[in-house]
């Protein structure tokens, strides 16, 4: 990857892809969501981010995804600082982060491949791009049969699978999941966590937000422990608590 | 060529999902559209008649009785060579009576004016009615205190101005056309509102993809084209129809009383050729602010 502005001259020979710095993120109700949070993420790692509710997971994930900004403190994602980052340029940071939620936000009347599809026809790719690339991802996370299928007639762990399919067709660097098993049985958790692994694997940077004890347990990655705003615990292969 | 493919796709998808409100946006813009031709026809109409009027005034130049025909002869000869006057002719005692009984009768006492008071005039027709003064002069009158025309020629009476009524005529004119356009205004107002409502509609009901697309990196411009599209295709079907509802309007109301009033202009189909040009204008005009107010702060990354 490239560092056009080169973010970090101290740590130059690392490569973070993601970089909080002493962020403090208050909403306009005053209530302070994050606290003085750093975090370093490098390129490849799979990070969980823990906590209870409300301790702030899922507005690091909206704050690397710019769509809140920090109150202070700095967010590089991928090489950009977000702050100095225009609003017109925005989208095509997106475009370099894939996003996994809970509620899978899948369009009902579109199938399958439509759904993965227009993640790529509304930023500007061709149709022959589409017609090669979806069929191919929606193999890779297992949905190849299913490609006419409405969302209505998939389980949930296959919806989530047609989401992170979307998230990945257009090839992130990051990976971005808050709370992807929120609304999965376990056994299709870790149906839906071994595909993570997998795209984590051929070098996508994932951070998943998750309050899923047992997922986090069984994994053994990096975690990082949110409570009230603060972090309190940075642990590689680390377990929930 | 894809991305025009996209947006025409989008466009239509979305006019048929938001089918009932689009079908308001539409009525609303033709009927705004087809009073604000309506209001610029009446216009037309006004000038038409104002310059009928003013094409068609007639001085009169009352003569003295008894009435003298080497004074005749010699007032018309020198009229006729000012250059504001285009035409001369003389109206004897006996023609102005029957013009009198023509114009009044029913009227209570019609019948008992004297035909002798009724005078002899020259009816003076101007070129130009601005120069008026052109005629007052040459006859040698001068206005008194109280504003009454007396005249030095031999053989004149008096002269009738009809420039304050002309006057009049053309304020009152103005004042009502001003009120059409002003109503007009209105119409295209409220046809903006109505037609930015529903793209605003459109993007609610769509929000759940306009929040995929935001998510995916589609910028701005991507997810707005297609409403900007749906409210022009809106608007211009309404200037459309109501290019050819004024038409028909024409046909069925207008040409009927062509020839039924004498004298009186009526628009032609001309005139309604002259007027479509502003109708799209202000269709288009219609759609772009309508998109620009109605997606404003709505999609803001």
């Amino acid at each position: 990857m490239s560092h056009p502005e080169r973010p970090f001259p101290n740590l130059s020979k690392v490569c973070w892809m993601i970089s909080l710095q002493h962020v403090t993120k208050v909403y306009k109700n005053s209530v302070v969501a994050l606290e003085d949070v750093s975090v370093d993420v490098e390129k490849g790692e799979f990070v969980f981010v823990v906590g209870p509710s409300g301790s702030g997971k899922s507005t690091m994930i909206r704050l690397l995804m710019k769509e809140e900004e920090a109150t202070k403190g700095e967010v590089y994602v991928a090489g950009k600082n977000l702050e100095k980052l225009t609003s017109w340029k925005v989208p095509y940071l997106r475009r370099n982060i894939g996003t996994v939620f809970q509620d899978y936000k899948l369009l009902i009347d579109k199938t399958v491949f439509e759904n993965v599809g227009f993640a790529l026809e509304v930023i500007g790719k061709p149709k022959h791009v589409i017609d090669q690339r979806v069929p191919e991802i929606l193999e890779y996370v297992g949905l190849g049969d299913k490609l006419n299928s409405y969302p209505d007639e998939l389980s949930g762990g296959e919806q989530q699978r047609v989401s992170i399919a979307r998230a990945c067709v257009n090839r992130p660097l990051v990976l971005l999941a808050d709370e992807p098993t929120g609304n999965l049985d376990p056994n299709t958790s870790v149906d839906i966590m071994r595909l993570l692994d997998k795209v984590n694997r051929i070098g996508t940077t994932v951070v998943m937000a998750t309050h899923d004890q047992a997922i986090v347990d069984a994994m053994r990655k990096r975690v990082v422990e949110l409570d009230k705003g603060r972090v309190i615990r940075d642990q590689a292969r680390g377990v929930y608590s | 060529m894809a991305r025009l493919e996209y947006f025409l796709r989008e466009t239509a998808s979305g006019l048929r999902r938001n089918g009932i409100v689009a079908f308001a946006a539409m009525s609303t813009a033709f009927i705004a559209l087809f009073l604000f031709g309506l209001s610029l026809l009446i216009n037309r109409e006004f000038n038409l008649v104002i310059e009928n009027l003013t094409g068609n005034v007639e001085v009169a130049v009352y003569l003295t009785d008894p009435v003298n025909d080497q004074t005749v002869a010699h007032l018309t000869d020198s009229l006729q060579k000012l250059s504001a006057v285009g035409d001369v002719t003389y109206e004897t005692k006996e023609q102005a009576y029957a013009n009198f009984l023509r114009l009044f009768r029913g009227q209570p006492g019609y019948d008992q004016v004297d035909p002798k008071v009724i005078p002899a005039s020259l009816r003076v027709k101007l070129n130009d009615t601005a120069q008026f003064s052109q005629v007052t002069a040459a006859l040698g009158c001068s206005e008194d205190a109280n504003g009454k025309l007396t005249c030095t020629e031999p053989g004149v009476a008096n002269v009738a101005d009809y420039r304050d009524l002309l006057g009049r005529l053309t304020s009152i004119t103005r004042l009502l056309s001003l009120g059409v356009l002003a109503l007009a205004a209105v119409m295209l107002i409220s046809a903006v509102l109505l037609i930015a409502n529903t793209l605003r509609m459109g993007m609610f009901s769509r929000r759940k993809e306009i929040g995929i697309m935001r998510l995916v990196g589609a910028t701005n411009w991507r997810i707005r084209v297609p409403f900007m599209i749906e409210g022009l295709v809106e608007s211009l079907v309404g200037a459309a129809l109501a290019i050819l509802a004024l038409f028909v309007v024409k046909v069925t109301v207008i040409d009927p009383l062509r020839g039924k009033v004498k004298f009186f202009p009526f628009v032609q189909n001309t005139d309604l050729l002259a007027i479509t040009p502003w109708i799209a204008i202000a269709s288009v005009a219609i759609a772009l602010v309508a998109g620009t107010i109605g997606m404003r702060r709505f999609l803001d990354v």
